[in-house]
């Protein structure tokens, strides 16, 4: 997948902005993100800040149900609305550039088990 | 609420038939997904139950540098250095640990360090089930589940003493009718001498291939005709081969990967259908002592 700056660079590009297909593509590439977004929950301030949206839990719990709804919205949006949320999207990942889960200081990956191996293999 | 705990060894004479992981997968299964709280006891001195539930709960360093020497089993087996020393129950937390992220799970750590112990104490072995009834711990815990080592040995005896029930794994091949065989020799002997009353579960088949062989099924036909083997019981429910249990990022946990979630989920209702069932002819035997007093 591209990184979080290839694809925000993309929806400056003034060609791309004011398609549709772009910033929907952009966006469910960020949901389904594992860099991005760690946890599910973690979504939730990007929908509230970005598209003014919030979901019930039962949508949060699965990244392809959030795709789908934000898909059907963005949709139905004007190219002045899509707009905003370009730059609202930008805005949201400037901002938290600073907890951005992808700058290197703070990614810090949970161990899964098969890391955690080493762990015990160390040990013995 | 105090609970009326039951303590189950999951137990087999045979290596490698998925105790830990059935022992493991249904505890889990019972904490989480249906609220009851769950000891753990890892008596095998492999300690794969240890090393999952550390995984599980983030706490694979802690038990490198500190739990393995300090809270595990072996406390509960401590003899006494010399002969005017009274011997000593160690309190609840000198030996279960407990967890913020998992609480209804706790766990009394297994070491590989057992094996150096001296065991030649033959009334050691009472210690396990002393620990569990003066701390009171069935009225804490819904499951105290214990996981056995594949060999007849003193931690076996530790564990089925301390038991209300055993369950047996096992794989369908040529060597586990003879585990099942040398288990029952086992658990009588025990009964015989101790005058316990531990109570056979069944046997749960576990990594079944999805579809059986001619000469798989002849093996098990053969099996299940054993008069020991159905005196014990078979269970409706068995788990297949999940490659994720044992390469999986989630560990060895079953309720994590969707395949074996659903079959211990099977296999949990049936073990509850099976404990109520056998309270119910305690209950019928004990009315009819009553009665007959």
């Amino acid at each position: 997948m591209k990184t979080l700056n290839s694809l925000l660079n993309d929806l400056k590009d003034p060609k791309k902005q004011s398609d549709i297909g772009y910033t929907i593509g952009t966006v469910t590439l960020l949901i389904y993100s594992k860099e991005v977004f760690t946890n599910n929950k973690d979504i939730v301030p990007f929908l509230k800040e970005v598209f003014n949206i919030s979901y019930l839990p039962y949508i949060i719990k699965s990244r392809t149900l959030i795709c789908a709804k934000l898909g059907r919205e963005l949709y139905i949006m004007d190219k002045k609305e899509i707009k905003t949320i370009n730059s609202n999207l930008l805005n949201y990942f400037e901002i938290n550039s600073k907890n951005n889960p992808l700058s290197p200081e703070k990614k810090k990956q949970k161990k899964n088990s098969n890391d955690k191996l080493d762990t015990w293999l160390k040990g013995f | 609420m105090s609970k009326d705990g039951k303590v189950i060894s999951f137990i087999n004479m045979k290596g490698g038939v998925g105790k830990t992981t059935l022992c493991l997968g249904i505890g889990e299964y019972l904490a989480n997904f249906k609220h009851k709280k769950v000891l753990f006891i890892d008596l095998d001195p492999q300690f794969n139950t240890t090393q999952s539930i550390m995984d599980l709960t983030d706490n694979e360093e802690n038990y490198m540098e500190d739990y393995r020497h300090r809270i595990t089993v072996r406390k509960i087996f401590e003899d006494t250095k010399t002969i005017s020393e009274r011997p000593k129950t160690p309190e609840r937390e000198e030996v279960i640990l407990n967890f913020t992220n998992e609480p209804n799970i706790d766990l009394i750590c297994g070491t590989i360090d057992i094996i150096k112990d001296d065991t030649s104490n033959k009334s050691l072995f009472k210690r396990l089930r002393k620990f569990i009834s003066e701390h009171k711990l069935k009225e804490a815990y819904d499951y105290i589940f214990i996981d056995c080592p594949p060999t007849i040995s003193f931690y076996t005896d530790a564990a089925l003493f301390a038991s209300d029930y055993y369950l047996v794994p096992s794989k369908i091949d040529r060597y586990s009718i003879l585990g099942v065989k040398m288990l029952k020799t086992v658990i009588d002997n025990l009964v015989y001498d101790e005058d316990i009353q531990i109570k056979p579960l069944g046997i749960i088949y576990t990594m079944r291939k999805m579809a059986e062989t001619k000469k798989a099924s002849e093996i098990r036909i053969k099996f299940e005709s054993d008069s020991d083997v159905s005196n014990l019981g078979i269970f409706e429910n068995s788990t297949t081969i999940v490659n994720d249990l044992m390469f999986g990022y989630q560990g060895n946990i079953s309720s994590k990967y969707q395949k074996s979630l659903e079959e211990i989920e099977r296999i949990t209702d049936e073990l509850l259908v099976r404990l109520s069932e056998v309270e119910i002819i305690e209950d019928d035997i004990s009315e009819d002592t009553e009665q007959l007093t």
